[in-house]
């Protein structure tokens, strides 16, 4: 998709050669099995040498499938095409800025995926010999080893396959260490009420409760902070740069009073692009944190994953990290297989080996100096936007931001009837990508704009432009607004009638 | 920098706009004592020059390509098309985010349905989610939809999945105050069906039932699902999804819930991971499955389209309600599962399948005429078999290595009674020669 001048944007009808071609791409009933024809296969297999052998051992034990799984029979041009053109009813960042806030949609470097296609990396099976995968172990060793330098804490764990798992396993790290010291009562998490949703499902998943702290002014209320603090507590899990963008500046008061009634804070570093060479979390108090590969550190998000979310920890707590974790010795690099304390496996081998080479391989481009400048980008982006943007909307996060800031339009909703939703769908018609819409959940018809340092300048004034134009649609124009999308391959959803009527395969009867 | 597509002067008249003289001047909110101290010193390397460091780590890996490897233990050496590269490699798909914006994220949300739809019929069960992070932790995250729809927390696992995914398990299901008790067979490489059955009782929410199991063996298990509804007991059963073209599906033997490691569908071993989580089930569990979900609906002007739905079991909705965390999954691996699917079609998974089953069960006739060699399973297997050696595994194991040949994987580590004991995996990959060489390797060792 490309960006549109406002004129055609108003008519349906366009002469856009790339939008009606979208257009009519959408009109075709496209699913894979559209095109099945039976007997039509895209496989060749060499032939068989063992024809003597038969299933007579499996069809005895009623173990022989006799019904099909009904799988589509096509050929392979027609796998080709199809996939092909669902490829073009996508946005990706290479299609444009992707300003989705906490999700960090910075470009994904080609060498990353050039450095994960090599044999000797992508063919390695996880049952080889340690001394047969010694590339890999070293390359994990060393970017643990970078870790730890960006971002000041002494050892992490690379296994947990995202975010939410790094959550899991810093929360049994906090179980683990709270039993060791007999401190069976704590059951507490303390969370902001800005928290991302995997921090209150994370403590569930745990047999903890998770109990809301208030905002004010951005950051944490320290009033209400002291007000619930008491012997239960275990600790407190916060994003910090928080969801609103706000460097919470408490942050060492704020963990010397988690610390004093003997509980552990947990840093969600999924806003870590904001406070390279800046901030460090283990130096800020913090004593666990996962960080999300796939955002900061430029892995692709693969329209839902695979990530990578690493959990580190600070000196004391290294024996309760997830095993095995590669060490090095003088025979080169070997797995330890970890201590009693350890709170055990979470991967059903080592974790997201082809994730963490992408990581790897971005923070050996960059190094220090690069990284740091990355968060000085994003961070000049956005207050850069924010300040262009603050004349026409009320924005909620003071200055300066750091990586992303947020919109309210509560008082467009109020006076024009129109919602963060109607402003998300109007942008697909500008060509971009909407942001996150609704969160953090403390502000209503929340907007949530991240500037990642990969964008040109130019790239960012078209959207603040397209956002201007947008705010004028709001005041004379509010039905463009409620259409939209008009120049998106498809218009809006019912997606109520997804649930009414429930339809969740192609056979569902 | 690298990828910085900001010049000096740009940033510098952008700080101008905003009152400041430097970059560091917009950090002034981060107080002295939170500042890094380990920060510098990370060198960066040009692209020359990682290309060619990468290229010498990954040299001191060895990978299938050295060896004729029989390694499995629940990744095996399968065929990998070659339109799955080429098609998972369009940025489109790649560098986008999850589909919440279905107007322009079509391409992701139809394949997640055709997914779903694949998934559900190899399962033979009528639903599917759009992934979780890899096998072991589907199998935890079904126990808990177990003990959700059961109400009860107790768990009932033979001994024989993979290792690894018992500690999994354990990770997953104790912190929840979930108890989980191993069925542990008397000689660890048979299971007693009937024993197993009597220990199948009403205070349990599930029974797990690996098909294949560990060490290959395949077990029509309809006898025990029935047994265990009538208990009220869910059955999750563990599975190889390559081998669902040639073996009844769970969903027909009685499953209510199935899981599977799926990178055996078209994605490379990458050392363990990414992989790719499966899980499927009945109808009624819709409303307790992990993950996200993606349904049809239409758009304003009535063009069939999907979305993804039944999102208020979901952490960004449900918070410290959700009955699981997960957010990112493994999007892009289900798409690579999605291509090969497809390119395989019914009838390619089928003969796929039967040439693993062929493959394996000649192995195992050539082995059990090896004087001191034993096939142990007694019962049916699909593509891996445990086959007793006549001295020790890892002597065995480490002399046919010089060969390049990897036969197998060692039971020694994890099964005391097994120090002789190696697990083999046969795929449709194996040539007629290479198990040849396998069998003639063999051969030097037979007991005289
Ligand atoms: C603030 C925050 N925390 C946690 C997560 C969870 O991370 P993941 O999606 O990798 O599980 C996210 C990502 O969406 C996030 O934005």
């Amino acid at each position: 998709m490309t960006t549109q001048t406002t004129e055609n944007l108003k008519k349906p009808e366009t002469n856009d050669e790339t939008v009606s071609q979208t257009n009519e791409l959408s009109k075709e009933k496209n699913l894979i099995y559209d095109y099945s024809l039976q007997g039509k296969s895209a496989c060749r297999l060499p032939s068989d040498f063992l024809p003597q052998i038969n299933f007579n051992s499996l069809e005895k034990n009623g173990l022989l499938r006799t019904e099909k799984p009904r799988l589509p029979e096509v050929s392979e041009i027609e796998i080709v095409r199809h996939y092909t053109k669902l490829s073009k009813l996508n946005y990706g960042i290479d299609d444009g800025f992707y300003p989705l806030g906490s999700c960090t949609m910075k470009y994904n470097p080609k060498i990353n995926e050039d450095v994960a296609s090599i044999d000797g990396f992508k063919n390695a099976h996880p049952h080889q010999d340690e001394s047969d995968c010694q590339g890999t172990l070293a390359l994990l060793y060393d970017l643990e080893k970078s870790l730890c330098k960006i971002f000041g804490f002494s050892a992490f764990s690379l296994q947990p396959s995202a975010g939410a798992q790094g959550e899991y396993v810093g929360l049994l790290i906090m179980k683990a260490y709270h039993k060791n010291n007999k401190n069976l009562n704590k059951n507490v998490i303390l969370i902001p009420d800005s928290a991302h949703g995997t921090n209150p499902a994370s403590v569930t998943g745990v047999g903890w409760k998770a109990v809301n702290v208030k905002t004010i002014d951005g950051q944490m209320d320290l009033d209400d902070l002291k007000s619930k603090l008491n012997d239960d507590v275990a600790g407190l899990m916060i994003t910090n740069p928080n969801t609103l963008g706000v460097y919470d500046k408490n942050i060492a008061t704020i963990t010397k009073l988690i610390h004093d009634v003997d509980g552990l804070v947990y840093w969600d570093g999924a806003n870590a692009n904001a406070i390279m060479g800046y901030a460090s979390p283990a130096v800020s108090g913090f004593d666990i944190c996962h960080l999300n590969l796939h955002k900061t550190f430029s892995t692709p998000h693969g329209g839902g994953g695979p990530g990578a979310g690493p959990v580190g920890v600070v000196e004391s707590l290294i024996k309760y990290l997830p095993a095995p974790r590669v060490i090095r010795d003088k025979n080169g690099y070997r797995y330890d297989k970890g201590t009693k304390d350890s709170v055990g496996r979470v991967h059903g081998f080592f974790g997201n080996i082809g994730i963490l080479v992408r990581a790897y391989t971005y923070i050996r481009s960059l190094g220090s100096e690069g990284l740091k400048e990355v968060s000085e980008n994003t961070v000049l982006l956005a207050n850069y936007m924010k300040k262009k943007l603050e004349p026409h909307y009320d924005i909620v996060t003071p200055s300066p931001c750091k990586h992303e800031f947020i919109i309210s339009l509560k008082r467009e909703k109020k006076e024009y009837g129109i919602r963060a939703l109607d402003v998300a769908k109007r942008l697909m018609d500008y060509g971009f990508h909407p942001p996150t819409i609704y969160f953090p959940l403390i502000v209503p018809e929340a907007l949530m704009i991240e500037t990642p340092e990969s964008e040109p300048v130019a790239e960012i004034d078209k959207f603040i432009e397209a956002m201007i134009k947008i705010k004028e649609e709001i005041i004379s124009e509010p039905n463009l607004l409620h259409e939209a999308p008009i120049k998106a391959p498809y218009r809006r959803f019912d997606e109520a009638r997804a649930v009414k009527q429930p339809k969740l395969t192609y056979f569902w009867t | 920098m690298y990828y910085s597509p900001i010049t000096e002067s740009q940033k510098s008249d952008l700080l101008a706009f905003l009152g400041k003289e430097k970059a560091s001047d917009l950090f002034e909110d981060i107080p002295k004592s939170n500042r890094p101290t380990s920060f510098d010193g990370l060198p960066s390397l040009s692209e020359i020059d990682i290309m060619k460091s990468s290229k010498s780590f990954a040299s001191k890996n060895k990978n299938s390509d050295d060896y004729v490897s029989f390694l499995g233990g629940g990744i095996g050496d399968h065929y990998i098309p070659s339109i799955i590269k080429h098609i998972a490699g369009r940025s489109e798909f790649y560098s986008s985010y999850t589909p919440y914006q279905p107007e322009i994220s079509q391409g992701n949300l139809r394949v997640i349905f055709e997914f779903q739809t694949m998934i559900s019929e190899l399962m033979g069960l009528d639903i599917a989610n759009a992934s979780l992070y890899d096998g072991a932790s589907a199998l935890a995250e079904a126990c808990v939809v177990a003990i959700n729809a059961k109400k009860k927390f107790k768990v009932l696992v033979p001994d024989r999945i993979p290792p690894n995914y018992k500690e999994v398990l354990k990770t997953y299901l104790e912190p929840k105050g979930v108890t989980i008790d191993y069925f542990n067979s008397e000689l660890f490489y048979h299971f007693n069906v009937s024993d197993f059955k009597k220990k199948i009782s009403e205070e349990y929410a599930a029974a797990v039932l690996p098909y294949p199991d560990f060490f290959g063996n395949v077990i029509n298990f309809s006898e025990i699902t029935e047994y265990a509804a009538s208990k009220n007991v869910a059955s999750i059963f563990l599975c190889n999804p390559t081998s669902l073209a040639l073996l009844t599906s769970p969903g027909e033997l009685g499953a209510d819930i199935a899981v599977a490691e799926g990178i055996n569908l078209g994605i490379a071993n990458f050392y363990g991971g990414p992989g790719l989580g499966l899980i499927a089930a009945k109808k009624e569990y819709l409303r307790l499955l992990p993950g996200r979900i993606v349904g049809e609906t239409v758009d304003k002007e009535g063009k069939t389209g999907y979305v993804l739905t039944f999102q208020t079991r979901e952490q960004h909705i449900r918070r410290e309600k959700s009955l699981s965390n997960i957010c990112t999954n493994q999007g892009l691996m289900a798409l690579c599962a999605t291509l090969f699917l497809s390119y395989m079609g019914p009838n390619g998974l089928r003969k796929a399948a039967e040439q693993c089953y062929k493959k394996s069960e000649y192995l195992k006739n050539e082995c059990s005429k090896l004087k001191g060699f034993e096939v142990l399973n007694r019962t049916p297997t699909y593509n891996e078999f445990l086959l007793s050696l006549p001295t020790d595994a890892e002597h065995i194991l480490s002399r046919l290595k010089k060969k390049n040949i990897l036969a197998g994987l060692s039971m020694a580590p994890y099964y005391k009674s097994a120090k002789n004991v190696i697990l083999i995996s046969v795929t449709e990959m194996k040539s007629q020669i290479e198990l040849n060489l396998l069998i003639d390797a063999l051969k030097e060792f037979e007991e005289k």
